[in-house]
């Protein structure tokens, strides 16, 4: 097969495999700094909390109208905001950690989407909301898609250094009279919104791979955050345009490949990394001689 | 704008302060990299939708 044909040729021959590889570039443009911001706050879990927690709003929201894409997000991201709000209420009003109560409050979710969905809709109606299906990518998704990550881009271009700030030194922040709280929801904000976005290609279950694996990669390649934000936006569009490939030619489920690629590209960071990374650790370079 | 991204001219004057501005300027600068990104991602949606052919 000559390179042509198996690398562009799916995306110049068929439109969903277009709208599913600018649906995986939108998702690394609005996932990827967001990403790396949750690892450089140490919340890398809470990304996944929030992923589950989607799941009961777009139960909801599938329950009142179907699959319609508009109500499922609005569902998705209100029932994303909820569990946010009520796991920070909780870590703030009780000496419970603010990972202790994303842990309830997801689990919870969770278990209420499952319901919703099993009692209302079939398995297959599960699957989709579960796992997702990047080539159904229709217009309107992938501009829901789109705007989100545009938002995110503009968002994070106003509130960046605040966040950057918070995630290193708070203290500073609060000296030189920044609101760190606000911050800190606004980023929970464009998490759940982004999150939201992801749900609709890959599922609630693996909504947050394009976030996490591709940020968590990145921090064996770069030091500082710029760098660490272009190599995760980076490495999650690689997965992306890879994973379709694989799924294409291999006939294999694309959400799934996407994620597994990202997966691999970890593994390969942790190996080779150079910054940290085990082959850096364990096989040390020679002294310089005079 | 300073007051909506909570950090002031004086500390945008420390070394920390300018260290966490990527381009080292206000916050104008910081829609240098947003905006362009954000339109070619716009274009990119409308080849995959068929609205550039």
């Amino acid at each position: 097969m000559d390179p042509y044909a198996a690398l562009i040729q799916p995306f110049v021959e068929f439109g969903f495999m277009r709208r599913a590889l600018v649906a995986c570039l939108a998702l690394s443009v609005g996932s990827g700094p967001v990403g790396v911001l949750l690892v450089l706050r140490r919340m890398s879990l809470v990304g996944d909390a929030l992923s589950h927690a989607v799941l009961p709003g777009a139960a909801l929201g599938f329950m009142v109208a179907g699959l319609s894409l508009v109500v499922m997000s609005l569902g998705g991201f209100i029932a994303g905001l909820v569990v946010a709000i009520l796991s920070g209420l909780v870590a703030r009003v009780t000496p419970q950690r603010e990972d202790a109560s994303f842990a309830a409050f997801y689990l919870i979710s969770l278990a209420l989407g499952v319901l919703i969905v099993s009692t209302h809709g079939s398995n297959i109606d599960l699957m989709h909301i579960l796992f997702g299906t990047i080539l159904a990518v229709d217009d309107a998704s992938l501009l829901l898609v789109v705007s989100i990550a545009t938002l995110t881009l503009l968002a994070l271009a106003v509130i960046g250094r605040g966040l950057i700030v918070e995630c290193f030194d708070p203290g500073f922040l609060r000296a030189v009279g920044g609101h760190g709280a606000v911050v800190h929801f606004v980023f929970l904000t464009l998490v759940v919104m982004n999150l939201v976005a992801g749900f609709h290609a890959l599922g609630t279950l693996m909504a947050v791979g394009l976030m996490m694996l591709p940020a968590v990669a990145a921090r064996f390649w770069a030091g500082e955050v710029a760098p660490l934000v272009a190599a995760s936006s980076a490495i999650a569009f690689a997965s992306g345009y890879a994973g379709l490939l694989l799924s294409y030619h291999a006939a294999l489920p694309s959400g799934p490949a996407i994620i597994l690629v990202a997966g691999g590209v970890y593994v390969v960071s942790v190996v080779a990394g150079p910054r940290g990374g085990l082959w850096a650790r364990f096989m040390p370079r020679r002294h310089l001689e005079a | 704008m300073r007051r909506l991204i909570g950090i002031s001219r004086a500390a945008e004057e420390t070394r920390f302060g300018r260290a966490v501005s990527p381009l080292g300027g206000g916050v104008a600068a910081q829609f240098i990299w947003a905006v362009p990104i954000a339109a070619l991602l716009w274009v990119a949606a409308a080849w995959a939708m068929g609205w550039l052919s």
